[in-house]
């Protein structure tokens, strides 16, 4: 096993390169890009950190070195100052991500609890009302647009209904309430968001999960477990969950990424201070050193995403486990 | 000899793409006690099905026994409740499956899968270390090397030979009366075949199994079987002791399979217990779906006439002991 | 072979429907010109944040414009970034995955690790950021969807290639001395694309929930041109006065991601490899 995690590790190299020459290129080779942007600053930026700014990029530079030199920098996580207030990039980012990493920890939470056990209700009662029920739901799912959703549902519950705020991690007066009361305070503003967030994943994960039961159930080896004398709901929940929650749950790890890519419009819709409302108002305002920042921040959090994943297959299943 | 198991008239439907098709018609087999019966037929003919049924394998999306009786220890197995169905699975009747690697749940270890059938099955309960000395003697009963090293394993990292000796150990764990063992050796190397059918053999021997053995393969029967029923197209051709239907096959299927249709005199060699592979049969086994009128073997038969294209014939014991389902035998 | 596909086709329930539904909003977005009760862009401030009505049976917008007419208008929209952006993915991921699982070797080992990079980044958020470099209109929406769409596509098609390639009909055409390109697109092809309009049907869907997505936020289909998503983007604003402007364009949206959804599961269903056993 250890083989293996060393293989992806090193298999991981040419993929962050791979991410920092895309951002790059994309950065630099569309219009609107760092050289026409130096061009046109707003003056509150600073002389200092436009001749920072001119060096960083080493706009005068041939190319390659200009990508060696902000590689180099990438590496120690300096992305520079933000235009719009010359703050560290790096440092709006932090600010920034553990809002976001709450929603989506949470998100995938709520996508594992409830997707799972629909998936597998819906295998083990194949046909029935249930199941095509669930497969009309999932349909939905996939075709609803999440934003419009959102939309509706801040609609409902804090227009309509008045009972959850649709804005913001916290309320206005936040800093005045007891712990509980800010506890509470934070979970109401959490309810909209991490539904939202987790709608698309439930419906996806539901259908995978049910799949992945279904394939479980046709094996010989559950043949095998009710040939021995296994209850039928032992041979579900021993023996074929087990060998299900495999492809499931490298999954989840997989989900992390999609997450944070949706991320943005939720953010965005609901206000949240996290790093994808950042980089939204970032694109808005052309703040390119933001952008940048966010995006590969973004991309390196899919990756470890992806790693997490293949490091979870490798521990659940004991053929890559033991070679 | 006592009658240990008798399937009656049973007749079980598949589902395929929507339609029903008969895989088993009116099959009636008879298993005797200390004795070991073969039951013979290429595939698609409804030899594995009829194993699948004793336990009432069949998944209900897949199939549907629609008629007929098992009767063990002089109940109808297809009539019992599900939790004493539970009780003869593993316990009184066991059931070894054609792949050993896939019959096995990959994400546990060898020792687990052995113990959860003594969990299941043995009526005095059995502390860890009494499990794991059960396990051991189990896996030496069936000839494991290194048993100990075996029990800590996962089925991938075993032999295809091991893993269904585990399969053995595991279908025996519970001392059944009975055991089905639905092509055994199909999916191993040929060297390995011949070992797990003499474990088979002297298995049964030492501990008095009744075994139902199902198989493609004559020489395979002539081996370990003492009586011998020969399948085609869902229902039963012909029936009788093994060496009479080496020395004197009836049914021209049966005389077709066993290669001798010209003449008989090379009949003894067959009793050598070489391999005798299934010399080709002109035409190819009927699609289940769309079965010929009367005879179901007739197209391919050599000696067929007009009156065998009309009605299926019955079983009739032509000689004692000895069944055949051809208006032309005897 | 056709036939039998078209036969299936037509009994799988499902797929009819979404292939109807379809199939009408083409047909609305062809003649929108000719069923609109108002001009989408007219302007009518008198008239502004109306609730649904005889007159204007979903109500108007922020600027008086009638909400029906803006979104069979936005039909249109829909519907061409839809094809004209799965197309740029098909065929660019096409002759790519065709090209990478045909000859193998290092080409192909380049090709899927330049896919595996670009599968990597969120793909949202490189088409923002790219729209935001951009100049958001309809064609750059188009352009950088279908871009960020081909290597999923690259995948899939490189994989059924490896797997048809190795079939006797390949390497009896090479045996017959057929140029490689002619093996390819017409022998190799026409074997793979079944899995293709599958996924080429679930990505109409997918690439119409990005535009509106994008539009929503600003950078798509800029206004007066209506698209559903940016009509939602007033919807937002004016949530709490007037909820006709969320509702209905999001439930256009539904309906039409639905039907390809529909559409694209019916026929996975209908081209099942156990009809490719020829």
């Amino acid at each position: 096993m250890l083989e293996y995690i060393v293989r992806r590790l090193l298999f991981i190299i040419p993929l962050l390169l791979g991410i920092t020459i895309i951002t790059f290129v994309v950065i630099h080779l569309s219009p609107g890009g760092p050289a026409d942007m130096l061009a046109g600053l707003s003056p509150k930026v600073s002389a200092e950190a436009k001749a920072r700014l001119h060096s960083l990029y080493g706009l005068d530079r041939p190319i390659h070195v200009q990508y060696w030199l902000w590689v180099s920098r990438i590496v120690r996580f300096d992305f520079g100052e933000s235009f719009k207030d010359g703050r560290s990039v790096i440092m709006k980012i932090l600010e920034r991500l553990p809002a976001t990493l709450l929603l989506n920890i949470l998100s995938l939470l709520l996508i594992f609890f409830i997707a799972l056990p629909i998936g597998i209700i819906s295998a083990v009662r194949q046909d029935s009302s249930f199941d095509k029920g669930m497969t009309v739901f999932v349909f939905l799912g996939f075709s609803v647009p999440t934003f419009w959703l959102a939309l509706l549902l801040m609609l409902l519950f804090g227009v309509v209904l008045g009972w959850l705020p649709i804005s913001g991690i916290h309320s206005v007066n936040f800093p005045y309430l007891s712990f509980w009361g800010k506890l509470w305070d934070i979970i109401k503003h959490l309810i909209l968001p991490v539904f939202i967030s987790a709608f698309g994943g439930l419906a996806y994960l539901s259908r995978y999960s049910r799949a992945s039961l279904l394939e479980v159930l046709r094996q010989d080896y559950i043949r095998t477990a009710r040939a021995k004398g296994v209850p039928e709901n032992k041979v579900i929940y021993k023996h074929a969950l087990r060998n299900a929650l495999i492809p499931i749950v490298t999954l989840l790890g997989l989900s992390l990424p999609g997450l944070i890519g949706g991320g943005f419009i939720f953010e965005t819709i609901f206000a949240w201070p996290g790093m994808g409302r950042l980089g939204y108002q970032a694109i808005m305002s052309r703040d390119y050193p933001v952008i940048m920042g966010v995006g590969v921040i973004g991309a390196l959090l899919t990756l470890l995403g992806n790693l997490l994943a293949d490091i979870t297959y490798a521990f659940v299943d004991p053929r890559i486990r033991y070679r | 000899m006592e009658k240990v198991l008798e399937v009656r008239n049973l007749s079980v439907q598949f589902y395929k793409g929507g339609k029903g098709i008969q895989a088993l018609r009116n099959v009636s087999i008879t298993l005797k006690r200390n004795e070991v019966l073969g039951i013979v037929g290429e595939s698609g003919c409804g030899k594995s099905t009829l194993a699948l049924s004793v336990l009432k394998l069949i998944p209900e999306r897949e199939g549907k026994i629609l008629s007929g009786e098992i009767l063990f220890r002089r109940e109808d197995l297809l009539r019992l409740s599900d939790e004493k169905l539970l009780q003869i699975r593993g316990d009184r009747i066991s059931i070894i499956f054609q792949d050993p690697f896939t019959s096995l749940n990959p994400v546990f270890r060898i020792g687990n899968q052995i113990a959860e059938s003594l969990a299941l099955h043995r009526k005095d309960n059995l502390s860890t270390s009494e499990t794991e000395k059960e396990i051991i003697e189990l896996l030496e009963l069936v000839k494991m090397p290194k048993p100990r090293d075996t029990m800590w394993s996962y089925p991938h990292q075993l032999s295809g030979g091991m893993q269904q000796r585990v399969m053995i150990a595991i279908a025996l764990s519970s001392h059944p009366e009975i055991l089905i063992a639905d092509e055994p050796t199909t999916a191993l190397d040929v060297t390995i075949q011949k070992e797990i059918l003499d474990l088979l053999t002297e298995l049964q021997k030492k501990l008095g199994l009744s075994v139902v053995l199902i198989t493609h393969d004559f020489g395979i029967v002539s081996q370990i079987c003492q009586r011998v029923s020969v399948m085609y197209a869902g229902s039963i051709l012909e029936e009788a002791w093994t060496s009479e239907i080496f020395h004197n096959p009836l049914h021209p299927y049966t005389k077709g399979l066993l290669g001798s249709l010209p003449s008989r005199k090379e009949a003894p060699s067959y009793f050598q217990g070489e391999k005798r592979r299934l010399k080709a049969i002109p035409g190819q086994v009927p699609d289940p779906s769309n079965l010929p009128s009367g005879c179901k073997f007739h197209p391919r038969c050599p000696i067929v006439i007009e009156d065998c294209k009309l009605e299926e014939p019955m079983l009739r014991e032509i000689i004692k002991n000895h069944w055949v389902r051809c208006i032309r035998a005897g | 072979m056709w036939k039998i596909i078209w036969r299936r086709f037509v009994k799988n329930k499902l797929a009819m429907l979404g292939a109807l539904i379809i199939l009408s909003l083409a047909v609305v977005a062809v003649i929108a010109p000719l069923i609109v009760p108002f001009d989408p862009n007219q302007q009518d401030i008198l008239h502004r944040l109306e609730p649904p009505s005889g007159r204007h049976p979903l109500g108007t917008d922020d600027l008086g414009r009638d909400l029906l007419s803006r979104i069979i208008y936005g039909t249109r929209v829909s519907l061409l970034v839809g094809f004209v952006a799965v197309g740029i993915a098909i065929i660019i991921g096409s002759v790519i995955g065709l090209l990478s699982g045909y000859f193998g070797g290092w080409l192909d080992a380049l090709t899927m690790r330049f896919v595996d990079i670009m599968l990597c980044f969120p793909t949202f958020f490189l088409i923002l950021m790219v729209i935001a470099f951009l100049e958001p209109n309809i064609w750059n929406v188009m352009a950088v969807i279908g871009l960020t769409g081909w290597p999923g596509l690259t995948r899939l098609v490189r994989g059924e290639c490896l797997s048809v390639r190795e079939r006797e009909f390949i390497q009896a055409a090479k045996a017959l001395g057929l140029s490689n390109m002619r093996v390819m697109f017409v022998h190799l092809l026409p074997n793979v694309m079944a899995p293709v309009l599958v996924t080429a049907t679930l990505g109409i869907g997918g690439a119409i929930l990005t535009e509106s997505a994008l539009s929503f936020l600003g950078l798509g289909v800029q206004p007066p041109t209506p698209s559903w998503g940016n009509i939602l983007t007033a919807g937002k604003d004016y949530i709490t006065v007037a909820w006709w402007l969320s509702l209905y364009p999001g439930l256009a949206i539904l309906i039409t991601v639905l039907a390809y959804n529909l559409l694209g599961e019916g026929l996975r269903d209908v081209l099942d490899p156990r009809m490719m056993v020829e």
